[in-house]
């Protein structure tokens, strides 16, 4: 019986070494086209522990060169072919992806998302560049409201997305109360304080009771919060009321004054606070649960991190860094690319002209660093 | 792109240059083979006298390491296979990390001890476990662990020339050939999918990373691995974002033991979901310690999970190992269970 010869062979990437599939592609011996006998060198193979040359191990024209010299192969890797005429076309390498549309430049899109909008015919050149878009992006974009809003895995049925509770109804809190008032986005259901009596009420909103009522509020479906501590005194006290919230399985969005400026290429987490004309600019950075207060200008490339503290009128030229949980007080003003440490307090109307440690205090009006005397 | 192995290379060299109380140890570890993994290439040509090649005796070398210590070298010793460590374990458990406390603070055991763990090369039970864990939490010993980022070689120079203490520095035989991730603001070709916020060495803990999704949503889970497991951590997230809509943060901590719980805890006390992966067996592994030092630092809701290493002898054969160890379909399942609560 003979069995007709192959139209071509496929050559494959050996296993080199035991137990090391790997091999870096060194150079083509054999060029595209190019008549082989048994025995000629097609290629030079290089693992971690030696150098070898592939042989071909039949005869033909070497078609479909697949990995080029400097790449990175497999064992059991196409290489190429050797065929029998040198007019052999090769299979077309497969696309990895199946999508026939081409994605604009730049746009990073998940699965879900992508699907949806092909699904729907968007034009993709809508989506934003620069975030990563996911399917309730798509959905806005497609101007169908979006089932849920942020965060889909805490939601149950009947968890009101637009019910916000207020925790700690001070003097920050109440200053909270009008910002929510202002915008579209909530409405304030109750406060939790357990300095207050329940049934007062606070600017309007009613108090429902101290943490104890926290699990009733979330069992009504209210699953936003926002804190109102604003741990002045002592900045534990402000994380202790987020960690409490978050215990009790409430989320806290970010909360911006409509007078407020924040660019868009700034990222907002969830937690943090942006008051009454204060402005954030451009690809700065704010870090979860952190205030900027009435009035602070924190302007471009500024990071600041977790459950830092803003002061009404705080000046932050370009490229500031603030460490988590720092006060940094009124009217305090920040030289471009100064870094402030975690903990640290600055106090009101210091000129910052320098980096400042964790954990330090700057005198209220003072200069930092102080002036050498002579 | 540098890899780990070159990074470690260099911070080898880079310690044998600045301090002439420097001296590397091991077995094989002379030009021209330069090493089994090659960690040492060149460093016997370049520093003749100062690179040693011992016996086959990991007792004898770390026992001899530590004299030399005691007597003001500040040597590196390198065991070929992590699975040796259990060899030294006298010497360092019983001798070098206790003569400071028993023998007054005077005494000092500057001794570095490197050793590639983990599996996937099919050598076998004995040749592929993970088992830093038998050391952690040993008084006087600190276990570090570099990963894909920043800068392993860096780690490695520091923990030689400014550690005092003895230190188990704990390297990983498929990490060595991944390529360094660029890490921090503003690193050049920055990872255009995830953002890498560096935690810089405090008093007694090295370096730690936190990766997220760069601009997507808020996190909801927190990830911690670190070595090899955190480059599979990294797929994870990547593909739970871009698959699924679940957007994870990673926390990949450089040290060991003692263990810093304040990243995990940062991260943790925001999602409430911590995932740890390991390659080291399950049972009273690191994650472990990472899960109940969570629980105790945050209270109220925590759901956990760990991903590890089944708790039965390691396969030799290359299918039936891959289906004891985590890969990145195993941490994905983990996370969406976690997530799905």
């Amino acid at each position: 019986m003979t069995v007709p010869a192959a139209e071509a062979t496929p050559v494959m990437v050996p296993m080199l070494n035991p137990n090391e599939p790997e091999a870096v592609v060194v150079e083509h011996t054999a060029a595209e086209g190019q008549l082989v006998s048994v025995g000629d060198v097609l290629c030079v193979l290089e693992t971690s522990k030696s150098t070898e040359e592939l042989a071909a191990e039949a005869e033909g024209f070497v078609i479909g060169w697949r990995a080029a010299p400097g790449e990175l192969v497999n064992a059991g890797d196409l290489l190429c072919y050797l065929a029998t005429s040198p007019d052999w076309a090769a299979p077309p390498v497969p696309e990895s992806s199946p999508g026939s549309d081409v994605l604009p430049e730049g746009l990073r899109i998940s699965q879900p998302a992508l699907a949806l909008a092909r699904d729907r015919g968007l034009d993709m050149n809508r989506l934003p560049i620069g975030p990563m878009v996911t399917v309730s992006m798509v959905q806005s974009a497609l101007g169908e409201p979006a089932a849920v809003s942020g965060d889909a895995t805490d939601r149950e049925a009947g968890d009101d997305p637009t019910a916000l509770l207020l925790y700690g109804g001070g003097g920050h809190g109440k200053t909270l109360i009008e910002l929510v008032r202002r915008g579209a986005a909530h409405h304030l259901v109750g406060v939790v304080d357990s300095g207050l009596e329940p049934g007062d009420m606070v600017l309007g909103v009613p108090v429902v009771g101290g943490d104890e009522a926290l699990a009733a509020v979330r069992d009504r479906g209210v699953v936003l919060a926002v804190n109102g501590v604003g741990g002045i005194a002592r900045v534990g006290d402000r994380v202790a009321a987020f960690d409490r919230l978050s215990a009790a399985g409430f989320r806290c969005p970010a909360v911006v004054h409509e007078s407020a400026v924040v660019e868009p290429s700034v990222q907002l987490p969830s937690g943090c606070q942006v008051l009454a004309h204060a402005y954030v600019g451009s690809d700065s950075r704010i870090g979860f649960g952190s205030i900027v207060n009435t009035g602070v200008v924190v302007s471009h490339d500024c990071v600041l991190e977790e459950y830092v503290n803003l002061s009404p009128g705080a000046l932050l030229a370009g490229g500031v860094r603030v460490g988590a949980m720092t006060l940094v007080g009124m009217g305090v003003t920040v030289n471009l690319g100064v870094s402030i440490g975690r903990k640290a307090r600055v106090g009101n109307s210091a000129v910052v002209k320098a980096d400042v440690p964790d954990g330090q205090v700057v005198a209220a009006g003072s200069v930092w660093p102080a002036p050498n005397r002579r | 792109m540098t890899k780990v192995l070159d990074s470690l290379n260099s911070g080898l060299r880079q310690c044998l240059a600045a301090d002439e109380r420097v001296v590397v140890m091991g077995e094989d570890i002379l030009d021209p083979y330069g090493g089994a993994f090659k960690v040492t290439k060149g460093l016997s040509t370049e520093f003749p006298g100062r690179v040693l090649t011992t016996p086959v005796s990991e007792a004898g070398i770390v026992g001899v390491a530590t004299g030399m210590a005691l007597r003001g070298f500040r040597p590196v010793v390198e065991i070929m296979f992590g699975d040796f460590t259990t060899l030294v374990a006298d010497q360092l458990v019983n001798h070098a990390s206790k003569f400071a406390a028993m023998y007054g603070h005077d005494v000092k055991v500057p001794l570095v001890v490197r050793t590639p763990m983990g599996g996937r090369r099919g050598y076998g039970p004995t040749h592929s476990q993970t088992l830093e864990k038998l050391f952690l939490g040993i008084p006087g010993l600190r276990v570090v662990a570099p990963a894909a980022l920043g800068d392993p070689g860096a780690l490695l120079a520091s923990a030689v020339l400014d550690d005092d203490g003895p230190v188990l520095f704990v390297e990983n035989k498929v990490l060595y050939n991944c390529e360094l991730h660029p890490s921090g603001p503003g690193a050049p070709d920055a990872d255009e999918d995830l953002e890498c916020t560096i935690r810089a060495a405090t008093a007694g803990h090295p370096p730690s990373y936190r990766l997220t999704v760069r601009h997507g949503e808020e996190a909801a889970l927190t990830m911690a691995a670190y070595g090899y497991m955190a480059e599979l951590a990294r797929q994870a997230v990547l593909r739970l974002a871009y698959e699924l809509e679940i957007f994870a943060e990673l926390v990949v901590p450089t040290g060991l033991s003692p263990h810093d719980a304040i990243p995990v805890a940062d991260s943790a006390r925001r999602t409430r979901k911590l995932l740890v992966v390991e390659e080291g067996t399950r049972s009273l592994g690191w994650g472990a310690e990472v899960v109940a030092r969570a629980v105790e630092d945050l209270g109220g809701a925590l759901s956990a999970r760990r991903v590890a290493a089944d708790d039965i002898v390691l396969p030799a054969a290359a299918p039936a190992e891959a289906a004891v160890l985590p890969d990145v379909d195993r941490i994905m399942k983990a996370a969406q269970e976690l997530h799905g609560r």
